[in-house]
């Protein structure tokens, strides 16, 4: 497996770019332009590790609070009163519940950090952050705004090949594979001049490179990672996840990286609990039945969202199955549950 | 004048044509044209209907081929029985248009008015289907527009027919426009002495986090006050993330929003006024 290989000292992570946009604000600040940060991303993108490393860019100057469940309580506030100059906080969506009351803690954060000569370096999953931009317009508070777009299949192999420092078998046990057009939707991120609003375009993706590919054996590797970037959606997490549960060591094959069909035909109930595991990306029954409100049967939801593979119950809290993670955006999507 | 033009048509039309060329072929032949254009218009309006559902956030423009599709493939069908049964040179034509035109004076002409409506409609799209629109007096989902007639369901489950051609003499009104979010208003009344601040803020989460709102910059939510003698309402403006549920929002926002008000000692209005009467006399409930 994975784990056993041995690994380089410097494991990429993938965003590395952001992490400098991350650093270069903090150090803008201490320069005396204040600012605050917004790091958004999808579930399982890792915006984690990258706070974490950009904590260890200030060793010393930061105080780092993540929270992994619904915050209920303001008690986190006396902490923020308390803590260094660079205050990282992790999972803020956290701060909030899609319920009526559900905003407090929120509310009181953004006023506290309005007040606050300190800079917050703060992640959200993209979902919540859109929610909750256009119901609370969180985006004022924060004037930098970094978002970790889906990678490139480039980028997923520099990623994953990071961890190893042996080489890699890489077999293409599919023969057609190397003959398809692989079409998939993006979105570019952009600014209008003299707007600091962000922009997000959908944008196609379509790989012809192995259409013109003249050596098979050359275009092994480069398959295997653009499956895994199709199957992945560009998502680094679930790149990874999905890689860990292909690889044998040392043997790659391209038919070990599936990529499961779901066909999703929910009630708008089910629906609405599905969308808010995404924007909060783990949560309790007891938090989920308190969002749903009386009139939707959570447990019955998630027994079937359970049975679907939409969901897995890790330890008591409900997460999206990374594997159907992109089936279930373009679902909610489109039918308007989550924006 | 109109009978002149008419007696000439006629005996320029009934030289070529006579009953002895229309066989059993020429029948045959019409009546599978007929069978097949509407085996095609079906089996279109079937798989776009589909494709509709599978795509919610496209349904409108989808769903606004199948009335284009309809008035192209009937009038091909149209085109292929005229030619079956006189194929006509110019002469025959231009007789039988001052016939057809003859007929919509004596008779036909609301069936052509509701045609040219359809066709309107189409084009110009006052409405599409699965608006919600008002036409007349009838309120409802648009479920089809006909070559003749609009189909609306009414949120009593009814299925009304509208002629085409009431766009060309009635105001219609579509709550959407083609879009499949719709702005919903909800009203609130409640009584003048109560906290109006925290009614507001209420009735606000209430609609922000109902499971059937859709918010962004284009489709905002607003909620406002407005003052009067024996009660003040509060009114939300939201989208429903899809217009089949504009009711089921309404109710789950109105539901929700008086449970907390109640919570919070928010009261409805203690006055009733009585229909028809005048203000001064409310008689206290």
């Amino acid at each position: 497996m994975a784990g056993e290989v041995s690994k380089k000292k410097e494991e990429l992570f993938g965003y590395e770019k952001e992490l400098e946009l991350a650093i270069q604000a903090v150090k803008e600040d201490q320069q005396g332009k204040h600012t605050n940060v917004a790091i958004i991303s999808e579930p399982f993108a890792g915006r984690t590790t990258l706070v974490q490393a950009l904590a260890k860019e200030f060793p010393g100057q930061t105080t780092s609070i993540s929270f992994n469940s619904v915050m209920t309580e303001r008690a986190f506030i006396s902490t923020l009163h308390e803590a260094n100059d660079i205050v990282i906080m992790d999972n803020c969506h956290f701060l909030a519940m899609r319920k009526i009351g559900g905003f407090v803690q929120l509310d009181e954060f953004l006023k506290f950090l309005s007040t606050s000569p300190k800079i917050f370096i703060t992640t959200w999953n993209s979902y919540s952050w859109s929610y909750l931009s256009a119901v609370k317009n969180i985006h004022e508070f924060f004037p930098t705004i970094i978002r970790l777009s889906p990678m490139d299949s480039e980028s997923i192999k520099q990623m994953i090949l990071s961890r190893y420092d042996q080489d890699i078998e890489y077999i293409n046990d599919i023969a057609t594979e190397g003959r398809k057009v692989s079409f998939s939707w993006s979105s570019v991120h952009f600014h209008l001049p003299f707007s600091k609003t962000e922009y997000r375009l959908p944008w196609p993706y379509i790989d012809l490179s192995r259409i013109f590919r003249k050596k098979k054996e050359e275009d092994v590797t480069e398959i295997i990672f653009e499956r895994l970037r199709r199957v992945s959606a560009g998502n680094p997490g679930v790149a990874r996840k999905i890689w860990d549960n292909s690889f044998e060591d040392p043997t790659i094959w391209v038919s070990s990286i599936q990529d499961p069909s779901y066909s999703i035909n929910l009630s708008i109930n089910e629906a609405y609990i599905l969308g808010i595991l995404l924007t909060m990306e783990s949560i309790q029954l007891g938090d989920l039945a308190e969002i749903a409100g009386p009139e939707i049967d959570v447990e019955k939801s998630l027994y079937l969202l359970i049975s679907n593979g939409l969901v897995v119950d890790e330890k008591g809290f409900y997460t999206i199955h990374y594997q159907a993670l992109k089936s279930v955006i373009q679902y909610l999507e489109l039918n308007r549950m989550v924006w | 004048m109109a009978d002149g033009v008419l007696i000439n048509t006629t005996q320029e039309l009934t030289a070529p044509v006579t009953l002895t060329q229309i066989g059993l072929d020429t029948i045959l032949y019409i009546l599978i044209v007929i069978v097949i254009s509407y085996i095609l218009v079906r089996v279109f309006s079937f798989i776009l209907r589909i494709i509709s559902e599978k795509f919610p956030r496209y349904r409108h423009p989808v769903t606004m081929l199948i009335p284009l599709l309809k008035i192209i493939i009937y009038f091909t069908a149209l085109y292929y029985i005229l030619f079956a049964l006189i194929q006509p040179d110019v002469t025959q034509l231009i007789a039988f248009f001052g016939l057809f035109g003859a007929a919509l004076g004596l008779g036909l002409k609301d069936l052509f008015a509701d045609i040219v409506g359809g066709i309107v409609i189409i084009f110009e799209k006052p409405y599409q289907i699965g608006d919600k629109i008002t036409i007349g007096n009838q309120y409802g989902e648009v479920k089809d527009i006909g070559i003749r007639s609009t189909k609306l369901v009414t949120p009593g489950d009814s299925l009304v027919s509208v002629p085409n051609f009431v766009i060309f003499s009635q105001a219609v009104s579509s709550g959407n426009a083609g879009n499949v979010a719709m702005m919903v208003e909800i009203d609130l009344f409640i009584d003048p002495e109560c906290d109006t601040g925290k009614a507001m803020n209420i009735l606000k989460e209430s609609v922000v986090t109902s499971k059937y709102v859709y918010i962004s910059k284009k489709f905002p939510y607003t909620i406002l006050l407005e003052d009067h003698p024996y009660y003040k309402r509060i009114r939300a403006k939201a989208y429903v993330n899809d217009l089949r549920n504009e009711f089921e929002f309404r109710s789950e926002v109105t539901r929700r929003a008086w449970i907390e008000f109640k919570k919070e000692g928010i009261k409805p209005p203690r006055y009733r006024i009585p229909v028809g009467e005048p203000v001064d006399s409310v008689s206290r409930s």
